[in-house]
């Protein structure tokens, strides 16, 4: 599993967009020492010794973090985490550098939006949170549209939980929605997410980062990005045991099926989970039962302990949302739980202390600064929230601070420490001597040895990504230490 | 056998696993949540507000991006 992440800026001409950012990222190289990251560079694209990439997403210009390959849900969260912390760095080193004061902002829309030909359109616009999985080729369990089907129901209900809020704009008039993703959301499945957008999208060939005649890769890109970590924690183990359901032969009753697109847009604004959703059969049922089918049919399943714990989760904050959500002390028990719940709660606070409708500037600009990353508390809603989290807790965490730091440096064990060896080797012994050609090294690295017509593959774990070889990679470090005086 | 043990030792038997101190902590913020910590929750938002800059209508207008993905 791994997640990729689009960044807002905010204090950025549109037109100077994919410079800044550029030069936002070369902060790799020049702040090794304070960063304490190392990382091998091709075009816009760096390699941290975490086994993250950070990139120039071409499509829109954002900056961009992907985690390193993760088997556990805690690492997800705590590469997420770290890769905050690694974007202030950078930015914070730009802004000083070039005395600029630019913000980062883990979202996904803003209000107004730069076209083509860069003139400043009013008009909400939306980038990508792509939660990526990879599974073992299927076909002789089910077909993939039956596949779809059976998970699709629960890509439409998880937003109660994953949904991060939002002030939709209706044209004259505002009304705040569980997520800001819902209303992109078009279709069940497809190959791209640039327009026209999917619950869910499988990529193909070199995509895949794995043998594609072994392994299908796909993305969730339904769900938005979220500060807390509890539901980023659930997207991932939600959708992962639904997987693992239907791997296992699972079938999800017939009545349950539903027309996804136009459901999740009419559960996005019931944000008190009043309403019913309308079923193909013709029934209704709650979005929060729907959840409940799936979690009762995952205790089935032989759990591990983390699946186990993190189901127990599952269940206490479905507990939690089958309260009545307008009543305040309902609302704050998921204070520091859910964003939505967290961000709707400040909001309402605030509206009411100063008599402001939704439609109010300063409260349609706190939906955007609650999205905020920096580390200095008048900028930031979240930093404020930690120091305070410090005095007394109340922010739900999955994972410790000591784990978020380590992320930063050590990848997961997964074949993304075989990359992380190989970065690090890359950056120590070999810069003069090799040339990584391929841009993307998520399952291989392809080296031009310099001033020769050769080439060198690492093969980090194309074949078999959840038990990776280090043959390939030995290899190499032998030959690189042979060839290097002194070792 | 020896050494099977020691790897045994090292890695703990599932039952004998100690909870990480995000679970206790989670388990202790749970415990208190009904509590009266959260009758506080007022009050922090409170504090929140007067240290937050208020800059929105133009923190909106100028927050400016193109679709991506």
């Amino acid at each position: 599993m791994g997640l990729e992440k689009e960044y807002g800026l905010y204090g950025v001409n549109p037109k100077k967009m994919a410079e800044t950012v550029d030069k936002i990222l070369s902060q790799m190289r020049t702040g090794l020492e304070h960063l304490a990251i190392e990382a091998v560079r091709y075009r816009t694209i760096y390699w941290s010794i975490n086994g993250a990439k950070l990139y120039n997403d071409t499509q829109g210009d954002h900056l961009e973090y992907a985690t390193p390959e993760c088997e556990s849900f805690k690492d997800i969260v705590a590469c997420d985490k770290a890769g905050e912390k690694i974007l202030i760095r950078l930015v914070n080193s730009y802004n000083q550098k070039e005395k600029r004061k630019i913000l980062i902002l883990k979202n996904n829309i803003s209000y107004y939006r730069s076209n083509e030909t860069d003139g400043i359109v009013s008009g909400e616009t939306s980038w990508g949170d792509h939660e990526c999985y990879l599974l073992e080729a299927f076909e002789n369990i089910c077909s993939e549209s039956r596949f779809i089907d059976n998970i699709l129901p629960h890509l439409v209900t998880e937003i109660i939980y994953t949904g991060a809020g939002h002030i939709e704009s209706l044209g004259d008039s505002y009304c705040y929605v569980l997520s800001s993703r819902a209303g992109f959301i078009t279709k069940k499945t497809g190959e791209s997410a640039t327009a026209d957008r999917p619950f869910i999208m499988r990529r193909y060939g070199q995509d895949t980062h794995a043998d594609y005649n072994k392994w299908l890769r796909y993305q969730v890109v339904s769900n938005e990005a979220n500060m807390l970590e509890v539901p980023t924690f659930l997207k991932f183990l939600t959708t992962h045991l639904c997987f693992r359901l239907v791997e296992e032969g699972w079938q999800l009753p017939i009545d349950l099926a539903l027309d996804a697109p136009s459901q999740l847009k009419k559960l996005n604004r019931d944000i008190y989970l009043e309403d019913s959703l309308e079923l193909l059969n013709g029934q209704t049922k709650k979005a929060i039962d729907i959840e409940r089918v799936y979690l009762e049919a995952a205790k089935t399943l032989d759990l591990t302990d983390e699946e186990r714990k993190g189901l127990e989760l599952w269940e206490w904050v479905l507990d939690l949302l089958s309260c009545d959500l307008k009543l305040d002390g309902n609302l704050k028990k998921l204070f520091g739980v859910l964003d939505r719940t967290t961000k709707w709660y400040w909001l309402k606070k605030r509206m009411e202390k100063r008599n402001w409708p939704l439609s109010h500037p300063e409260i349609l600009g706190m939906n955007l600064k609650y999205h905020i990353l920096s580390d200095s508390p008048k900028e930031s809603l979240w930093c404020l929230l930690n120091l305070k989290d410090k005095e007394e807790p109340f922010i739900y965490r999955v994972v410790s601070e000591e784990e978020i730091e380590r992320a930063l440096t050590e990848p997961p064990q997964t074949r993304a420490k075989i990359r992380s060896d190989f970065i690090k080797l890359a950056c120590h012994y070999s810069p003069e001597r090799f040339k990584v050609i391929n841009s993307d090294i998520w399952s291989e690295a392809v080296l031009e040895v310099k001033g020769e017509n050769k080439q060198i593959k690492i093969d980090f774990g194309n074949d078999d990504p959840l038990n990776p070889s280090r043959e390939s990679f030995e290899n190499f470090k032998r030959m690189i230490l042979e060839n290097t005086p002194g070792h | 056998m020896a050494k099977e043990q020691k790897i045994i030792k090292k890695m703990g038997t599932p039952e004998k696993q100690k909870s990480t101190e995000p679970e206790k902590k989670m388990r202790r913020i749970k415990k208190t949540i009904d509590e009266k910590k959260k009758a506080d929750l007022d009050k922090l938002i409170d504090e929140i507000d007067d240290v937050l800059e208020e800059n929105a209508e133009e923190f909106v207008q100028n927050y400016v991006q193109r679709g991506g993905e």
